[in-house]
């Protein structure tokens, strides 16, 4: 449990320390921005729980919030996301699966943790854009910075992952 | 056990709060979301004000300090380039100078009265040099942040400018950091004309390419061409009048027909800037942000 929530941290850490150094200077094209924050939420078990996984979520969203000069937007897209982790992965994960289990690739296959991390993403970056878009719809500019976005963390997840792979 | 035997001995009132009980325990996570959604999005209508809270943004102290470090780490690598812009500049400057003062002289045959009249003007105009410590242009509505706050006079709704044109206006000051709305951020509106002539509209950024703005409710009488210079009106104080902003790019006509639209090339390159200076005014009087 410990150990757990020590790795959760260091991933987090890690992972607002990425996003904010590196990828919220990077734009591609003005309509490609990568959003990795929501990495962080990928590798809690299920034991965690749903309210304790949703407040994690929100403090990362703030910390990654006040670093973008982007109050709120982060934090809802992050806290959103974490509400629809447990059901996912509860969806995919075999049945006779540990609630402790942290999710990855052995767990759930490499297919369905390919659709576990995609969805997971799709869900974030629509909150994020929504929330972003909040007092003002332009549809088309909306739709490319979405499909841009989306597809450019996309890739750099499963780079890292591969990298990740790779190492161990 | 005991204690529900003790206090809740109505066996209706038992059932009610059991009930209240279940429904709560049951649809926690469901508060909870209600909850942490309903505070981001109080932060995000807070922030879209102008004097939001300073709290949850680069202005907060910690935050302004992280970005400058990581600014003045990451400033040397550029230092070559922005010393080759910074002399360019001071070259074309000084040629500008020298033929403006010899116009005002031939105009006003002195020569000390164009000295004191160019002093009176720069003097009309305080500025605060200040550094940007983190700059974003990202996102739709993008906000910078430099490293001059209410402790060195800085405050809401002035004018924030580089070496080579307009960069965005106040949003909300803390004591040593200040959150700047960048003229990238479809919020902001600044009134501009076209230069020589008085003919005036409002800058807008709509998102998309970082290099162009637009110029929005131009009248339809309006006499000019593509190339001409766009320019800060003056009729806010925000920024005093004359300030480049860019040149006309593109006609176009406004949605509902009734005046032009102009697309305008920015002369600052928002996503290349470091040294800014802040407009100090004395008076709050303006109309028009």
């Amino acid at each position: 449990m410990i150990q757990t929530l020590f790795h959760r941290l260091g991933i987090a850490i890690l992972v607002v320390l990425l996003q904010v150094f590196v990828l919220n200077h990077i734009n591609l094209w003005g309509y490609a921005i990568p959003l990795l924050g929501v990495m962080a939420l990928f590798y809690t078990p299920l034991s965690v729980g749903r309210i304790s996984g949703m407040l994690h979520a929100f403090v990362i969203g703030i910390v990654l919030d006040a670093f973008s000069n982007t109050p709120g937007v982060a934090a809802g897209a992050m806290t959103l996301t974490a509400f629809i982790q447990p059901s996912l992965l509860m969806a995919m994960a075999p049945k006779d699966a540990l609630t402790d289990a942290v999710p990855n690739k052995e767990l759930l296959g490499r297919h369905k943790y390919f659709w576990y991390i995609a969805l997971l993403m799709a869900v974030h970056h629509l909150a994020y854009f929504m929330l972003e878009a909040f007092t003002f719809f332009n549809f088309s500019t909306l739709l490319l910075r979405l499909l841009g976005s989306y597809l450019l963390s996309l890739l750099l997840v499963f780079t890292m992952e591969m990298l990740r792979s790779f190492k161990s | 056990m005991c204690l529900k035997h003790c206090f809740l001995t109505h066996p209706l009132q038992f059932s009610l709060m059991q009930g209240i009980f279940a429904w709560i325990s049951k649809y926690s996570h469901w508060l909870v979301l209600l909850l942490l959604e309903g505070i981001s999005l109080a932060l995000l209508v807070s922030f879209n004000d102008y004097q939001g809270s300073v709290w949850f943004t680069g202005a907060n102290r910690v935050v302004g300090q992280v970005h400058e470090w990581q600014q003045s780490a990451l400033s040397y690598l550029s230092l070559g380039k922005v010393n080759k812009e910074l002399t360019e500049q001071n070259f074309l400057l000084q040629q500008e100078l020298e033929v403006l003062r010899n116009e005002l002289s031939e105009l006003t045959h002195d020569s000390t009265y164009a000295e004191r009249a160019l002093e009176a003007k720069l003097q009309e105009v305080p500025v605060l040099p200040a550094q940007l410590v983190y700059n974003n242009i990202n996102l739709r509505d993008n906000y910078l942040t430099i490293n001059r706050g209410s402790n060195h006079g800085v405050k809401a709704k002035m004018g924030v400018v580089s070496g080579n044109g307009i960069v965005g206006i106040i949003s909300s000051v803390s004591e040593n950091y200040s959150v700047v709305m960048s003229v990238l951020n479809s919020k902001s509106s600044i009134s501009c004309r076209l230069r020589g002539s008085n003919y005036f509209g409002y800058l807008h950024w709509q998102g998309g390419d970082v290099l162009y703005a637009q110029l929005d409710d131009v009248p339809r009488h309006a006499d000019f061409e593509v190339g001409d210079s766009v320019e800060t009106s003056g009729y806010s104080n925000v920024f005093p009048s004359g300030i480049l902003v860019g040149t006309v790019e593109q006609i176009n006509d406004s949605k509902d027909g009734l005046s032009y639209q102009l697309i305008v090339r920015l002369v600052s390159d928002l996503a290349n800037i470091r040294d800014v200076a802040v407009i100090l005014k004395e008076d709050d009087t303006d109309i028009i942000p």
